[in-house]
């Protein structure tokens, strides 16, 4: 006997706005029915209105768990509109802070995603303070703690201040023993084991053709980071590996993200100690946009979620028309098919490990 | 199973993270994007922030100043989004952003800051 | 124990029952405050020096709230099931003796415990089932088949326990650990019973009952404010119980040196309830059929390995 149950808008583990009709055989889930949009503001529309650099405010909005990440992508990619390539010691400070973006999301997520297999918030609560330490350190940079707005053309809006490099080493070292507990303490927890492991599997060539990127598809096997594929800034002359599991349930998708942190960590160090002198600041915000050169452009970029491209057609002042290719929303369409077959409790492993953020599903 | 545990005892040993606040209260850098002060002496009133902001938060209104009457930005809070767009521009640095971010007001109408309030 | 007049028993109703509401309140609080503290934030601290009144607070502003019964609700089971809950509760409690002068002990107590106990499920399910909701009934149904794997290896653990002792009576079981606690006797039956315990009070990892970040609050979804507090009660009267029953039959209960036994008793309940609140801290939640294997395929056999060993080790 069929029941349908309706895991609300409103529910303590669909990270945001989401509606989910979940059709269930007793106890066993036949399909599952994404409702989203409640929490789509137009996005694309508003850029349309607004000069080039007057749209950033919003992109960062697209995603509140890593703005920088959007607000970089946006403003790439009116940096190849306009022939702005920005400056070298630029290149160093936008990853490095990016890098830093991204621990702090995949803190996030690591927390809320223990909350949703029943952790009752100790894992919250201890990776919400490491996250407001890299937080605090974002906040020394750039004066705000989320929503930076700190992407110029050619740069960013403020340099490092001066004892940066002391304070990131310091946080760094501090991430890296936390890192540890956290892997013992959730790999060590039979239970935790029993919960992720098996759970949700995605094979390789489904996660191809679905669609996915990131970290899920990552963890299904397939060795494709946009970091070093398409590279950007200076990640060739880093030395990145991308980290992949092959087994793609909840479990590899969570240890590619514990070893992603781990390799941000790596890439930062690296980046301080190569980051040449010089200056870093781009263009202030002017009236008048310069020049644009080319009619359309497409940049793409590795977001905390996944592949993240924007394909832009640009007028003079103001882009004609964005179009943003949200990574979550992907990953989300792919959820029907990974949760066919599964119990009702895996529902939430399965979610939480595919790490939505529902203001970058709906834009 | 027994290391889950250990870390959890040796957390209740660790400090507490929160602040209580408001009796405690956090420091914020010096370019921290907070409420907007006016400087009227200095203002030029060429609407250069009106213009610049995304969105529409800002209006040239009339107002009495030392130099006669003009017009000056008056701000809705319920609008801004603090992205400091409008700071940049000022051609005087006239407009800044302040470390002040406590604005509850019991009265909606109140959020509409006239340039005389902004201080 | 026995009751020879009966202002004695008026006295030890009353004190009991002073014993029951202290007990639930301390922990209450400091469960709230551990928990926080061990997650680096505070818990409550407005409310009463350190938090104290904070409890209270939270009963007072919930009784004062409107009662509200859907409308599909079946209003007589829904309205009565939690108060008969929480009467269940203490009534159990009153079966345990709580020192050799406070408290009765009758010759079947320990029986009659687990046979009452094992009321609650059905108690539960009716409340979740008489709410008209799809999410209670789901979480009701998940209370009833849980207790199917925990009741047996539970009294089979007891069973051990009673086995050395020679008898059900309570009073009896804690005397005959004079020399030394059942927890050395018996480790294995120990941690049996106190992970069986675990699932009988449905405090995590077992806690399916109260999924709240699946089923929001399970059971008590549609349940208004006053058998909210009602059902705050039942769960730390539970706990009070289960920390009590573990103390009693493996700790040695009310017996040590130099205080009086009825400070010991409650001094090794607060260490149990504190051990349950850590790993509350800790701990994932379980999939219900994962939990249903590890009671059968593990703590099934363990009990009666236990019960093999006592008998063959202990019993002439």
């Amino acid at each position: 006997m069929l029941t349908r149950i309706n895991v609300g808008p409103i529910h303590p583990s669909t990270h945001g706005v989401l509606r989910l009709v979940v059709t269930l055989d007793g106890d066993t889930i036949v399909d599952v029915e994404p409702h989203v949009g409640f929490l789509h503001r137009g996005v694309e529309k508003l850029a349309e209105n607004r000069m080039y650099m007057q749209s950033e405010s919003y992109m960062e909005k697209i995603d509140y768990a890593a703005p920088m990440a959007y607000s970089d992508l946006y403003v790439a990619a009116v940096e190849e509109a306009m022939g702005i390539h920005p400056k070298e010691r630029a290149k160093y400070v936008r990853l490095i802070l990016l890098e830093f973006q991204r621990i702090a999301s995949h803190l996030l997520w690591l927390g809320t995603f223990c909350n949703d297999l029943g952790q009752m918030f100790t894992m919250f609560m201890w990776t919400m303070k490491d996250r407001d330490l890299v937080l605090n350190l974002l906040q020394d940079v750039t004066g705000s703690r989320m929503f930076y707005v700190n992407m110029r053309l050619g740069g960013v809006s403020i340099d490092l201040p001066p004892n940066f490099e002391e304070h990131a080493n310091k946080l760094l070292d501090y991430l890296e023993k936390r890192f540890k507990d956290y892997e013992a303490f959730l790999e060590k927890n039979p239970v935790f084991i029993e919960r992720t492991k098996g759970v949700g599997v995605l094979k390789r060539e489904d996660a191809i053709a679905l669609g996915v990127t990131g970290p899920v598809l990552r963890a299904s096997g397939v060795n494709f980071d946009v970091r070093r594929d398409y590279a950007y800034y200076a990640y060739e002359k880093l030395h990145f590996i991308p980290q992949v599991q092959t087994r793609g349930d909840s479990f590899a998708r969570y240890k590619v993200r514990m070893q992603e942190m781990k390799e941000s960590i790596k890439l930062i160090r690296d980046a301080l100690k190569l980051m040449p002198e010089g200056d870093a600041l781009g263009m202030p915000i002017k009236l008048i946009s310069p020049p644009v050169k080319e009619s359309e452009v497409i940049v793409r970029r590795e977001l905390p979620r996944g592949e993240g491209m924007i394909f832009m057609v640009t007028d003079k002042q103001r882009p004609y028309r964005l179009a943003i290719r949200a990574p979550a929303f992907i990953n989300l369409s792919a959820l029907r098919y990974i949760a066919k077959g599964a119990r009702y409790a895996d529902l939430f492993s399965i979610l939480g490990s595919l790490d939505l953020v529902m203001a970058d599903v709906d834009r | 199973m027994l290391r889950p545990i250990i870390k959890t005892i040796k957390a209740l040993g660790e400090n507490r993270f929160t602040t209580t606040f408001p009796e405690e209260k956090e420091r914020q850098p010096d370019n921290y994007r907070g409420l907007h002060r006016l400087d009227i002496e200095t203002c030029i009133s060429c609407g250069a922030c009106e213009r610049i902001c995304p969105n529409k938060t800002i209006t040239m209104v009339d107002a009495n100043t030392s130099k006669g009457r003009r017009k000056l930005p008056q701000i809705d809070l319920e609008r801004c989004l603090f992205c400091g767009l409008c700071e940049e521009v000022c051609p005087t640095h006239a407009l800044t952003l302040t470390k002040n971010y406590e604005y509850t007001e019991f009265d909606r109408r109140r959020f509409t800051r006239r340039p005389e309030e902004l201080r | 124990m026995l009751i020879d007049s009966f202002g004695r028993l008026v006295v030890e109703v009353i004190v009991i029952f002073i014993l029951i509401v202290f007990f639930d309140y301390i922990f209450g609080w400091l469960e709230r405050k551990s928990i926080a503290k061990a997650q680096f934030r505070h818990g409550p601290t407005y409310v009463g020096k350190f938090g104290i009144l904070q409890n209270l607070a939270d009963i007072v502003k919930l009784l004062a709230k409107e009662n509200i019964i859907p409308k599909n609700a079946d209003k007589l089971v829904f309205s009565t099931a939690p108060l008969l809950l929480l009467a269940l509760f203490i009534f159990l409690i009153y079966l345990l003796p709580f020192s050799n002068s406070l408290g009765i002990a009758i010759s079947v107590g320990l029986l009659a415990i687990f046979v009452l106990l094992s009321f609650a499920p059905l108690l539960i399910f009716l409340t979740g089932a008489a709410s008209g909701n799809k999410f209670s009934l789901i979480s009701a149904q998940r209370s009833v088949i849980m207790s199917l794997a925990y009741e047996v290896p539970l009294i089979l653990s007891v069973a051990a326990v009673a086995l050395y002792a020679g008898s059900f009576n309570i009073a009896n079981i804690v005397n005959s650990q004079a020399k030394i606690p059942f927890i050395a006797l018996m480790p294995i039956g120990f941690i049996v019973f106190f992970i069986a315990m675990l699932a009988e009070l449905e405090r995590p990892p077992f806690d399916l009952r109260e999924a709240d970040s699946e089923l929001i609050a399970g059971w008590l979804v549609d349940v208004g404010a006053p058998y909210y507090a009602v059902a705050l009660f039942v769960d730390y009267t539970r706990m009070f119980l289960g920390s009590l029953l573990i103390s009693l039959l493996f700790l040695g209960g009310w017996l040590g040196p130099y205080l009086p036994s009825l400070i010991w008793l409650l001094i090794k309940a607060f260490v149990v309830a504190v051990v349950v609140v850590i790993i509350r801290a800790t701990t994932v939640r379980m999939r219900l059929d994962r939990l249903m294997r590890f009671g059968w395929f593990w703590l099934l056999p363990l009990a009666v390995l236990n019960i093999i060993l006592t008998f063959m080790l202990f019993v002439k």
